[in-house]
Formats: structure tokens, sequence, C-alpha cells
């Protein structure tokens, strides 16, 4: 719409500017006076602080910035350069904020941060009226907008910390700054709400975000969060790629402030809709301590439970259902809280999942749906009394299709899933922080709703169908200066004020002043420049010298776990004749979706949009080409058989760039430098030859070696060295290349190590036997792990003895396991211990070097068969073991010898440990129902079963005789 | 014009280019004709990762690999190479880079423990493995390499630690040096190290080891463990609360600053020996041996040889104690080798051999593995033998004659110098740079040693120089390499 100048009140807010205001000095002083301490940054100092030298440029973007010509009309040629970037949308498609919170400020806008953006509209009315205009437009903005109270989110620590992590991680800080410092971050512990990190960069150069408890809830900002420019379309902040689960996490986080009760002493843990669920997958490593892991276990069918991890994902959920799991195979969830059970009665309740499930009602178990299988429901029946029961349900898939329904019926209710208002749970609700209570009004909202058009709010707030306001006054050349119209610090009665600084002003002014003489074009330098400080592409990257992370900010950029790819694994590429670099498709595609290559780096990079994509790339073209056009992509079409010398000079037999690259699904031999596949859509061909012959001048400090230093190729056999024709045959091959036809030495099989005619040894990292086993394989076909480390017996087993590919390929990292089958595995801990009670006694904990053993060596027989030497207190072992072929299998038998220089009475070996141990026999023992064990003793004495809740060990007495000693152990299976 | 002229244009250029460079290349020897360099055929089915390397008298050459086997090679240095045999001596160690001997004992070093062997029942192939000290923690990180030195003149064993992973130490004393004595004592000796590539030592005795660009390394370096030492990498520090050898922790050293800054606060920080400018001398310094062959491989003797696993190359370093302190220069000496140079050891007639892999760490080389011999061909390189530092300058000593006309320009020589950051964050660029002036120029009348004198030599900076314009007396020919890096940790004091 367009002002009509009968409206009084047009007058009174807008006057052309030709108006002359005398400067007055107590105004200065009351500007000073409220202008704020120089701890909040927002966009415009960021501006100045790092687009000092832009000169006028920096002037313009300021009117941009503060959306000047949303009211003022400017020459249409001019539009590019001072389109308004105009406010966040309100209402129903807008930001949803606490009334309180606009109300506040409506009648106290801010002086520092980004919603100093936001001019105060009232200066000059009278106290009473400029409260009544604030409360109806109030009213109108909230009678159109969500309820931010109706929020039911339950504060959750873990969610907290994820977010914490998140916010650190993924690129948050390198615009808002830390809260903490990267060693706390590694610390379970939240900052304390509105937390500030004393390395961070100074203020002026970030964005800070203001608190926002009071403002919004946890939906409204991971909504916001997951898309900024739903809600703020010109919103600088890009998406940072977040699923809804991040979101959630870094949202409950940055609103911690409003679960109060978890920083101090106010606990208001109270009932709350919908029921906790916690998402698990199965995996090495369990962190046994977990309660959701334990919980799982506790409730798992069969008794042996997987591994599980840590849960990967929980939240509140208003359904039970399969919904919220990461993946189909091997994964679990776990649901808990209360039901709601409106009357008493009889209710049955009902499973119906594939792989298992159980339901669990007031601790007793109601459905057991158990085990693996296709979808099936099975149901059960209790009769509950009328409140809240504790309800829990357990379901895990292992492998194939995964569902989970749940479902119930009972007095007057036919068979439905659990009514989403039954459900609660325990937890601290989070809802917007605010004293004041507010109560619609919808009369004070119709007048709210003409203030909002009178006030001419839609110029730079978009509400729905309602047209935006433009003002018709022009602003006039060579006539503006700091003392009047808007930009003065205490504008005319009618006319917004704005916070500005001195030199703000000034910059503005200036800009002003020469936008209608002949407009000089900005350079590309500059548009380009200007673009990059907008959007703070600065904040991470580095681009000729400028930019990049500070060396406290470098700290927050990680790599995700250990890639050992220095900085390149965690700091984002410098820009520097990125240009030249990229293909501009894939560039548009970088900027406008965050495509990315880099998957170890922990910062992501962000999707700034299709139209930011577009000026940008033309940009980075623009200036990054210039003086020496790109040849661009050869149009030769890449030969087939010159990719066939591309793929030998790409793997293992050639310059093996393998060694480091990954190539689509396979992993390099080391570490997981950049993929080969992307290489030929991403980067331009003469780049990419120009790279491969000097990696440092293009990146400098890169950790890519030249593998034709100074031009001349260090392999001389393929294409007889010709550099240019290697190259040539690269590129043509990493044209074509994909997973199908991956590099020679990449794809690595089995090695199978063998005993034939003889036993083999194999020191190395070794599943179950810890970080300094010694395997042996027997040519029986049966095979042993001693643990150096605790000295023990680690674990037997039959057939194949072990696999050696995983430790003589790339870096030859991890554990691998024994390679057969019938794995047995033997006590953990010490193996010896003293007592007088063994029946009774509490096997200790401690073992190797702490416990005063120690490792001595070992014989080799004239079969190669070990005969392990060690120690503990004064009493040397030796403890030698010998395959004894059977009919159908082979069997160990195993001497240990025992010479001590001390005499020990009370000794015992713990030879077993299990869930059942049963003699078999004199002296023989049979454990869990697998392997016998028996012995052959130079002693009275006799082994002994101790018994305790969990498991069952077998104690085999030490009896020393004038120091010595031995036992001899046969063990079948 | 018509393709056929264009393409004899193109001929015409291809054969003038041809003939310069011939004609240049007629001019000046390239390395070849110094150093000549062989390749041992290695058996199939043998995987010859060779991680350490020590004869057994003359004609029996130990190898250990990374695959944890130990083969005995006879036939090494015959001139004819193909008759080599290779027998194996043990194997299923785990990942053994360093090999000693006394007596009838092969000591070895594995990632958990110093062990030694010997075949008691003389089958050729060792029976009896004893641990001869297992005072260091493993956790199972790949990362937990132990690297071993030749026996010390006291009769131990030197063993350096490199880190749990790339940046810390999750278990006894990875990141340390550790003395094994004669008796199998175990003496903490220095701390603050992060990913070794190679041990050994200098004429003197003094112990040196290689350790590599990141966290609180700029750039690869040679470094010196003085006994009681602190390397400069404070990730392992912790272990100080295990022993009482070294005494107190030292202070944390600040992120961010020059190392010399740092060495001027922390009385126990040995600044690094001698930097390997990252890509310009390599990108993973590796093994190390002292050249005592007398003259047997060259006009080297008393020179550190030291390997790049990346670049497949062997470089010099020439060393010199100033004020106390080791610092000296290193230059480009051997390419080319066959793959990732990582293990080298002199024989006893005076031959190189240089073990390779590039296996988790690609290198130029691009063979998996590789076992090569270099031997001296009698004909002496025209290279800077030595650079020292003198109070106002350096003093370069060169193998042959310089053309004194060559040497006393100006513009015969580039120098610039520039130092690392000494941080917590992974590695460093070349960073406060300056280009120090040449204000004069001596050459002796020998035409062996050239002065510079240089205005405001800059402590704690590598100093690049490059003599682009030297020629020697004799025939005028250009340096092979040209490169040298001098590592100013002090500056020597005017004599008075």
């Amino acid at each position: 719409m367009f002002f009509d100048a009968t409206d009084p009140l047009q007058t009174k807010l807008i006057k052309p500017l030709r108006l002359r205001f005398m400067f007055i000095g107590s105004a200065l002083i009351m500007w000073l006076g409220f202008s704020l301490p120089a701890t909040a940054g927002d966009t415009l100092t960021r501006m100045a602080a790092r687009g000092g030298h832009l000169g006028s440029v920096l002037g313009e973007t300021m009117l941009r910035e503060l959306s000047c010509f949303a009211c003022h009309q400017g020459a249409k040629t001019l539009l590019p350069r001072i389109a308004p970037k105009r406010g966040p949308l309100l209402g129903a498609n807008g930001r949803s904020l606490t009334p309180q919170s606009m109300e506040h400020l409506l009648l106290h806008p801010s002086a520092t941060g980004q919603s100093r953006l936001m001019p105060d509209l009232f200066h000059a009315f009278e106290a009473d009226e400029k409260e009544a205009i604030a409360e109806a437009l109030t009213h109108y903005l909230a009678s159109i907008q969500e309820d931010p109270f109706s929020d039911t989110t339950a504060a959750d620590a873990s969610t907290m910390l994820r977010g914490r992590n998140l916010y650190h991680q993924v690129g948050c800080v390198a615009c808002h700054g830390a809260h903490q410092g990267p060693k706390e971050l590694s610390k379970p512990e939240l900052p304390e709400p509105n937390a500030w990190y004393d390395g961070n960069d100074p203020a002026d150069t970030l964005i800070s975000l203001e608190p926002l408890e009071a403002r919004m809830s946890v939906s409204a900002l991971t909504r916001y969060l997951q898309e900024p420019s739903a809600t703020f379309p010109s919103a600088h902040a890009p998406s940072m790629k977040l699923n809804a689960g991040e979101a959630r996490s870094v949202a409950m986080y940055l609103l911690r402030g409003q679960a109060a009760g978890m920083f101090g002493s106010k606990n208001t843990v109270q009932k709350t809709r919908g029921i906790k669920w916690h998402y698990v997958e199965f995996q090495n490593g369990s962190n046994d301590e977990d309660q959701v892991v334990q919980d799982l276990k506790a409730h798992w069918p069969g008794t042996n439970p997987p591994s599980l991890s840590a849960p990967v994902a929980s939240g509140i959920a208003e359904d039970v259902s399969d919904r919220w799991k990461q993946r189909q195979e091997n994964m679990a969830l776990i649901f808990s809280g209360f039901i709601r059970i409106p009357s008493r009665g009889e209710y049955s309740f009902y499973t119906a999942s594939d792989d298992g499930s159980r339901l669990y009602v007031n601790g007793q178990l109601v459905v057991n749906n158990d085990g693996d299988h296709a979808t099936q429901e099975k149901g059960g029946s209790l009769v509950l009394e009328a409140g809240d029961h504790p309800i829990k349900i357990t379901y895990y898939n292992r492998g194939g299709p995964a569902e989970l329904k749940v479902s119930l019926s009972g007095p007057g209710l036919d068979k439905q899933n659990i009514p989403s208002e039954w459900l609660f749970h325990l937890g601290q609700p989070m809802k917007p922080t605010y004293d004041k209570a507010f109560e619609l009004d919808l009369t004070k909202a119709s007048q709210g709703k003409a203030w909002f058009q009178k006030l001419a709010c839609a110029s730079c707030h978009q509400v729905d169908q309602m047209e935006p306001a433009v003002a018709s006054n022009i602003l006039q050349n060579g006539a503006i200066t700091v003392e009047d119209g808007c930009l003065a610090p205490s504008p005319m009665e009618g006319l917004p004020r704005y916070a500005l600084s001195v030199s703000e002003r000034d910059a503005i002014a200036t800009a002003l002043n020469h936008l209608h003489e002949t407009p000089k074009p900005w350079s590309v330098d500059q548009q380009l420049e200007m673009h990059l400080l907008q959007l703070q592409c600065d904040a991470c990257h580095e681009r000729g010298g400028q930019g990049g992370p500070s060396p406290t900010m470098r700290e927050f950029f990680t790599s995700i776990g250990e890639t050992d790819l220095g900085d390149e694994g965690r700091i984002p590429p410098h820009l520097t004749g990125v240009g030249r670099k990229l293909k501009p498709s894939w560039m548009k595609q970088v900027i406008e979706e965050g495509a990315s290559v880099r998957p170890y780096m922990a910062t992501r990079m962000p999707s700034f949009g299709k139209a930011h994509a577009s000026v940008l790339t033309d940009f980075f073209l623009d200036q990054d080409r210039k003086p020496s056009p790109s040849q661009g992509d050869q149009v030769r079409e890449a030969s087939l058989e010159e990719s066939k010398y591309g793929r030998k000079l790409v793997g293992a037999t050639g310059m093996g760039c393998i060694a480091c690259h990954t190539f689509g699904q396979f992993g390099s031999l080391g570490i997981p430098a950049l993929d080969l596949t992307t290489m030929a859509d991403r980067l331009e061909e003469d780049w990419f030859k120009a790279y491969l012959v000097d990696p440092q001048s293009l990146r400098p400090g890169t950790r890519m070696p030249s593998f034709w230093p100074s031009g001349q190729s260090v392999n001389q056999d393929i294409l007889a060295g010709d550099t240019d024709r290697q190259i040539q045959a690269i590129w043509s091959y990493l044209k074509l290349a994909d997973e199908t036809n991956p590099p020679e030495g990449l794809v690595q099989g089995q090695k199978e190590i063998k005993a034939t005619s003889e036993a083999i040894m194999y020191r190395n990292f070794i599943e179950g036997a810890g970080a300094r086993a010694i395997g042996v394989g027997y040519p029986e076909h049966v095979n042993l792990a001693f643990d150096a480390n605790q000295l023990r017996a680690a674990m037997i087993w039959q057939g194949a003895f072990m696999d050696g590919a995983r430790h003589s390929n790339g870096r030859g990292q991890g554990f691998e396991p024994p390679l057969g089958h019938n794995l047995f595995m033997l006590p953990e801990g010490p193996p010896f211990a003293f007592s007088v009670f063994p029946e009774e006694m509490l096997w200790p904990d401690k073992s190797g070097k702490e416990a005063d053993y120690g490792f001595k060596g070992y014989w080799l027989d004239s079969q190669r068969r070990p005969k392990f030497m060690y120690r503990f207190l004064a009493m040397d072992v030796e403890d030698y073991w010998m395959a004894i072929p059977g009919e159908l299998d082979a069997s160990f038998r195993r001497f240990l010898q025992f010479d001590s220089k001390a005499h020990y009475t009370n000794l015992w070996m713990r030879a077993a440990t299990g869930t059942t141990i049963e003699e078999h026999g004199a002296d023989a023992f049979l454990i869990d129902k697998r392997v016998i064990m028996s012995f052959e003793l130079d002693t009275d004495k006799r082994p002994v079963i101790q018994i305790s809740p969990n498991h069952q060990a077998l104690l085999v007495p030490i009896d020393l005789q004038h120091g010595k000693a031995s036992i001899t152990q046969e063990i079948k299976w | 014009m018509n393709p056929s002229e264009l393409a004899w244009q193109a001929s015409v250029m291809a054969l003038c280019c041809y003939l310069a460079s011939s004609w240049i290349l007629g001019a000046q020897p390239q390395s070849e004709v110094f150093y000549k360099t062989e390749t041992l055929p290695i058996p199939d089915g043998v995987v010859l990762e060779a991680g350490g390397l020590q004869w057994m008298g003359d004609d029996t050459l130990a190898v250990s690999t990374r695959l944890g086997d130990i083969y005995m090679v006879q036939g090494a240095l015959e001139t004819d190479l193909a008759n080599i045999q290779f027998q194996p001596f043990a194997s299923g160690l785990h990942e053994v880079l360093g090999l000693a001997r006394q007596g009838d004992w092969l000591y070895c070093i594995q990632r958990c423990e110093l062990t030694r062997m010997k075949d008691e029942d003389g089958d050729g192939r060792a029976d009896l493995f004893e641990t001869v000290s297992d005072g260091w923690g493993i956790t199972g990180d790949y990362h937990e390499y132990a690297f071993s030195s030749k026996f010390d003149a006291d009769g131990s064993i030197w063993v350096v630690l490199c880190l749990t992973g790339s940046f810390t130490s999750e278990i006894d004393y990875r990141g340390w040096c550790l003395r094994i004595d004669a008796e199998g004592n175990m003496i903490p000796t220095c701390s603050g190290i992060r990913s070794p590539g190679g041990i050994g030592m200098n004429p003197l005795g003094d112990m040196f080891y290689t350790d590599n660009q990141g966290v609180w390394n700029g750039t690869c370096g040679l470094k010196h463990l003085k006994p009681g030492g602190f390397m400069g990498n404070p990730s392992g520090n912790r272990w100080y609360e295990l022993t009482n050898a070294m005494g107190p922790r030292p202070q944390e050293p600040t992120s961010g600053s020059r190392m010399h800054l740092e060495a001027d606060k922390i009385p126990e920080l040995v600044p690094t020996a001698v930097y390997f400018p990252y890509n310009k001398m390599g990108q993973s310094a590796s093994g190390i041996i002292c050249d005592q062959t007398e003259g047997g491989f060259g006009p080297f003797q008393g020179q550190m040889l030291v390997c790049d696993q990346t670049h497949s190359t062997v470089m010099r370093v020439d060393l010199e104690q100033v004020n106390g302190v080791y610092q000296g220069a290193c230059f480009p000496f051997l390419s080319g080798y066959d793959s990732g140079n990582l293990s080298v050891e002199f024989a006893p007639d005076g031959s190189l051999f240089v073990g390779g892999t590039d296996r988790g760490w690609g290198a130029r080389g691009g063979k998996p593995y590789a076992l090569q011999r270099t031997r001296w061909t009698g004909e002496t390189p025209f290279e800077i033998h030595s650079m020292k530092a003198l109070p106002q300058g350096f003093e370069l000593t060169f193998t042959q004659p310089v053309d004194p006309e060559s040497a006393r320009q100006t513009e015969s020589y580039q120098l610039q110098s520039y130092t690392y950051i000494y941080q917590s964050s992974y590695g460093s660029p070349e960073v406060d740079g300056s280009q120090p002036a040449i204000t004069a120029i001596e050459v002796s009348d020998d035409g062996l040693k050239v002065r510079l004198i240089i205005d405001q030599l800059q402590i704690g900076h590598v100093h690049e120089l490059k003599c682009v314009g030297i020629q020697s007396a004799q025939d005028a020919h250009k340096l092979i390499n040209n490169q040298a890096y001098y590592t100013l940790n002090e500056i020597p004091r005017e004599l008075l």
C-alpha cells in the first residue's frame, strides 16, 4: 500500500528528509547515554570490523541491512544494491514469538545486538499512548500466530548436551561465538545459560545470540534452525543442514534457560505429555554404564544380549511406533513413561512387531512378543485402576524389515493406537520464560491490526495477506546529514529512531549522498567481497590471505573420528582461486545445498540457497578466471585406453593414490582423504592437472605429496614416465571411474594365516586377547590366544586360525577376531590369587603389571609350539600348550610348571568361568555344557567350583612343595 | 598453415629442444654418476616392508618387517644380486621397527616390548625369545609404534614411542624416549615425542630421532634426545608422575608461540636440531644413519643421513653444537627410491641399504615395499658439503673448489629465513619470513670455503640458502643440489 497523504498519522510518521534539524550537543550526550556496551556484536558492527577497507560500499550495504528502501523510494537502477533486507515474517507462517517479548521489544527497542536493526517507532509518543499501541500490536500479532506456550517439550540433559556439541562443532560458533572452551566441551557439563567463552573473537566481529528463552519455544526455534529462510527469507543465517533431531537438540540447548531447574535448586520435574523414547544401535564396545542400555539388556529376549551403543537419539513422542529408528537393522527402541487410564477396567495391550517386542505395565510383562520373527501381533490383558501407570515398551530388529505398532482396547474402547493424550513422562517442561501472563483480547487485536497498517510495519514484516507498504518519499541527493531524518540521534516525531553509532551514521550518510551521483558501479571484487562478508563466508574460509577462523576459533574446528588428516581434515578449504578450481555446476551445488565431499570434517558447509549460489558462482568465475580464462573441460572424450593407464597409475602398483584417497564405497589403505570418484565432477581439468604437479602451490601446507616433482614423474614405467600423458590418463580414468571399476590393489580379500606343518604365531591386536596378544595356530586346527598384558590364556578356538588382512592392509588399525569356530573364552583378569576359603573369595580385579605379573618371553619347541614364560610375584611360570589330535577334533593339553623363590600357600589358579560348571568325573569339569576340562595335579588338594549369583568359577590349587608345583590341564570341546 | 606443415614445425621445435637439453645434460653430470642404486630381488611370498636392518657378520643382513617377520639375507653385498638368499629367522612378531645385535642375541623392538632372541638348536631359526623390557603401555591404537636404536657406548638401547593416536598419550610413556640398559632396567630419558620415524647416533654417540609434522611440530625435524630433555610435545607429560628420573614436569608450552621463545622459558625444552621444511625437503622423516664409512660412501664422513618416507629420498644432515645446543643444515641428497624409505643402514663395505614401505602412508616410489643398495661410484659429486654458523653469517664448505668469481657474486645466493608456529594444532605454515641481506662474501684460497656475512641472522629460524650461481672451478658445473636449510637455534659467540 501507498501512504495516503491525508492520513494524519502518515505526516506524523514520515516526513520528507528535507527537514533541517539542528544538532545539539545534549542530543549527542543523550544518545551516548543509551549507546550500548560493546559486548554484543551484530551484522553492522561485524561489517565495520571486518570490512572497513570497503569504504562507501560498506555504507551502501548498511542501507540494505537496515532496510532503508523498504520505506524510502530509490532509483530502480540501484535496487540490486540497496534492496531492503526486511525483517522476519510474522503471523502463522512466521516466527512464533511470545506476546510479552514482542511488546517488550516495541516498548524498549534494543540498542545492541541484531535486534537493533528494528527501529524505535514510538520514541516521540507519550508514554500511555505508546503503551496502548504496543499492546494492541502485540494482541494483533498474537492472534495470528501459534501459541508459543503450547509447546510440550520436556527438558532432557542428554539432548541438550548433544545440542551443545552440535552448536560447537557444525559451525554455529564461527559466527555466534563459543559458550565453553574446547576442554570443557569434552565434559558432560552444560554451560550456564548465557555463558560466554573467554577465548572468543572480539564480540564486534561476531553476531551475538540474544537471550532467547523468553522469546520462543523449543519447537519454534527448531523450525527456524532447520530452515532459517522459511520464516526469515533474507536472513543471513544459512541452513546448517540439521535434521529434525539435531535441530531440536540445538534448540533445546540454546533454550536451556527455560529448564532453570536443571541449573539451580528449583526442581520442577513433573508429568508432561508424551512418552520418552531412546534409540539404540547394536555394536561393539557398548557402554554398559548407560542406564538405558542396562534397561534394554535387562529386558532383552534370551540370555545373551548383543553389545549395544549408548542411545544414538532420544526424545518425546506422542505415539509408540518404529518411526524413530535411524536405520532398519540392528537397532532397538525403548519407550518409557506413564499411561493415564481414565477409568477402572480390564485393558488389553497389543504389539505388532518385526522383530521382537515386549510391553510392561506397572513393571509387569503384559505382552511378550519376543524373538526374531516377521511381523506378528501378540496381546495381553490386565485390570487397571483409573490414574497413571508406568508403561515400558522395548523393541528391536536384527535384520530385514522393521515394524512396531502398539495398540490397546478397554472398557467402551475399541482396539486402537494408544491415545496420545494418555501418554506422559516425567520431565521438566520447557516453556518460554515470562512471568507476565497474557490473555488474548480480540478487540485489542483488531486495533493492533489497524496500527500495524498505519505504522507500515508490513514494509519490513510480511504478515499473511497484508501487502507491504512503501513510502513515497525520495531520498534527496546531497542533502543528507547525520543531523536530521531517521539518521539523527534523536529524530523528529514520526520518524523511526535507529540505534546507530556515529561512524555508522557517517557511513550511511556518505553512501546516501553518493548514491545518486552518477553511481559508480561496484567492481566485481567489491561485490564479491561484500557478498562474502554479508554471508560471513570469511568466518570459516580464507580467501586471498583474508578471513578464515582465528587461532582460537580454529580450536572448535574438528575432525570426526581420528582421521589423521591434519588441518585439512578439520579447517574448511581456502577459497583463493576457487573460481578456477571448481566447476561452476559443483560450486553452485556447494553454495546452494551445502554439498560436501569431506565427510571427516565436523564443521558443515551450510546451504545458502539458489539465489546466493548463482550470484556467488558468477562472481567467483568472473574474478578468478581473469586474466587467463580457463580452457574449461576439454571437449575431448575420455579415452578408454587412456583410462586403463589411469587406473594403473591410481592403483597400488602405480602412484598409489589409494594409499590415502577413498574411492566411493571403498576406504583407502590409509587415511580417508577425498573420494577419488568425485574429482572429475567437481574439479576443473586445468586446475586438477596443475595441482597434481605442484599441490603446495595451490593448497599451501597440504599433505598431498607431488608425484611429479618439478614436472618429472617418479614413475618411469607407465607411459614412459611422460608427465602430461600420465596426468591426462588419470583424469580420463577419474572421469569414467565408478565403484564397479576400482583401482588396482584397493579391494583386499581375506588373508588366512595357516599353520601347515608346524605351529604359527601371530602377535597383534586380537579381539578378546588385548593389544599385546600372542595368537598361536596349531596344525591340528586348534588355536590359542595368550594375553601378554594380563599374562593369561585368553581364548581357544577350532578351525581356521586368523585373518591377517586387517593388519596387513593400510595402517593395520583395529582388533581382529579369531577366524575359526567354537570360540571358548577363558577367564578375564588375573590368573592367580590367594585365598583360604576359595569357595567364597572375591577374585581380585588387578592384573598385569599392576598386580606384579611380568612377561618373560617364550621358547619354541621343534614344532614351533610356544612355552610361555612369565612371573607372578617371585614365582616363575612356564605355560606350555600342545594340540592333541582326536578322532573328530583336536584338543589342548597344557603343562604348567611353577617355580617360586618365595613360599606361597593358599594359591589358586582360575581355570574357567561360566554360567554353569559341573563335575564331569574325577577332577574333570563341564563348562557351560561346551568344554570339558580335566586336571592332573601333584597334590592332594582338589579343584573347587566357586558359585556366585551371576557366574561360576573353577579354581585349581597350586600347591608349592619346595617352591615347585605343576598342573596338567586338558581341554576338550 | 596446413596440418602437415604444423606437424613439421612441431618436430623441428622438438628437435631443437632436444638438442638444447642434451647439450646442457652433456655438460652437467647427473647424480647416477656418483651414486648407483640397485634393487634387491625379493622372493615371492616375502612381504619385505623393512622396518629394521642389522648386519650379522660380514655377509648376513637381518631384515625385520612391519608384518613381524625377520629374515636373514645372504649375498646382499655380491656384485650380482641375483643369487641373494632369504632365510626366515622369526615370524609373528608385532611390527618390528628396529634391530640390534649383541653376541648371539638379536635384539628387536616390538610395539609392546624390547625382545631378544637367539637360535639355540642351530636350525637357523630363533627359538628363545626373551622380554628385555616392557615398561611402557599399549592400548591397541595403530599409532602406538616403537622404534629402537643400536647399542650406545654404555650398552643401552634407546626406544622412542609414538603417542596413542595423533594427539594423546593414553597409556604409560607414550610420547617418551626410554633407555634400556644392559641389565634390562628402563630409564625414562626424554619426554615430548609425537610421532617418531627413526632413531640413530651421531659420531659422538649422542642420540637423535626424527619427529613428524603434527601437533606441536610445525614441520618434520631431527631432534636431539638429550637425557632429561623435553622434545616439545606436551601430550605425554602426564607420565612424569611415574618417574623420578626426569625431575619435575616441565612448564606447559604456550600454544601459538615459537619454539625458541618457549625454550627460553622452559629449560627442559630441547629445540629441534634441524627442521626439514615441509614439502621442500620431505613430508615424513624416518630412518637415521651416520656415515662412518671413512670415505667409503663419498666425502660425507660423520654426517647424518635421514630418510623421507613420502618423498622416497635420503637427505643429508650436517650437525654442529653451538653454545651447547645442536643445530645444523640439511641438504637434498639421494632420491628415486622404489618405495617409502623407512629403515637405513650401512654395510661393512660402505654400501648403504635402504628399506621402504608405502602401506598406509603413500610414497613417491610407488612400490609397496623395497630393499635397495646404494653404492658410491668413487666420483665426488659437486655439493655443498657443510654449512656452519658464524657469529655474523655462515661458512659453506664445498666438496670441490668453487669458481671464485661465481662465489663472490651476491646474486649467486638466494637467502630467506622463516620459522614455524609452535602450537597445539596440526603443523604450521612457514611464518615470520625475512630476507637477510648478504653484506660480504669471502672465498678461501683453495676455493673450498665461502663465508657469507649476513645482516641480521634470525634466531630460531630456518635459513634457506640457494646457491643458484655457484660453479665449480674445474668444469664450471652447477651444484648437484644447490639448497641448504640451516636451523639457527643459537648464534656462535664472537671469538675474542
